[in-house]
């Protein structure tokens, strides 16, 4: 299991399309679950509901976790799609 | 169509009115395109056991894992799928809703049939929220 902590950029948070290309980038990686952590809590970074759950905010920080075949790889490609903005 | 496109599991969802095809229309807002997504609206003038028929139809052309969403446990969409099946096992989701939708188009990606539709179970909870609770809860209103 790796993760990585990373600063929300978008301006308007993680609402619905940049939460779908995150979930995107997650589901791309088949092998390997991907969570994000806030506040304690854990959510389904392959669920676009789980992902609207977590109430992101511009300037936000969260803890994205990758488990499994080929997490490193997976979690390098989630952090730079957050760092990229998320298609915004 | 692509060789991945006709090997995504198909969703076809099931309504009274035009409630089916306004979802597709708000979740293409969010996602684009939609491929093997299909609505078929239930209006007042169709015949129930054509309307019945057609549902049946459209889901055995669909691939294999394929799912249908209804808008109504007991409504006639729902009612007419059933005695219209011939007692075949399908997967499908009563609560049709925007946030079951939305993610029923990216996880069936990685999973299709009773797994999917057990996925979207979640996602259905998850997707109801108490305003009230979540302000007093998140916003310390």
């Amino acid at each position: 299991m790796v993760c990585e902590t990373v600063k929300i950029i978008n301006q308007t948070g993680l609402h619905a399309r940049p939460a779908n290309v995150f979930v995107k980038e997650a589901i791309s990686h088949k092998g390997c679950a991907i969570s994000i952590q806030k506040d304690g809590r854990q959510f389904n970074g392959k669920s676009i509901v789980s992902v609207l759950s977590a109430c992101v905010k511009c300037g936000n920080e969260i803890k994205i976790v990758a488990d499994g075949e080929g997490e490193e790889e997976a979690l390098r490609d989630m952090v730079a799609a957050v760092n990229s903005g998320l298609g915004e | 169509m692509n060789e991945k496109v006709n090997e995504l599991p198909g969703i076809l969802i099931l309504s009274h009115g035009p409630l089916c095809t306004a979802m597709i229309e708000s979740a293409k807002m969010i996602v684009g395109e939609t491929p093997n997504v299909t609505a078929l609206p239930f209006r007042a003038e169709d015949d129930l056991e054509q309307y019945g028929l057609r549902a049946n139809a459209i889901y055995s052309a669909m691939p294999e894992g394929s799912i249908v969403l209804y808008d109504l446990f007991s409504g006639t969409p729902f009612n007419q799928m059933m005695a219209r099946c011939g007692g075949r096992p399908i997967d499908g989701l009563c609560g049709a809703s925007l946030p079951v939708l939305l993610d029923a188009l990216s996880m069936r990606e990685c999973m299709s049939g009773d797994a999917l539709v057990r996925a979207l179970e979640e996602s259905a909870h998850a997707g109801i929220v108490n305003v009230r609770t979540f302000m007093q809860d998140t916003l310390q209103v």
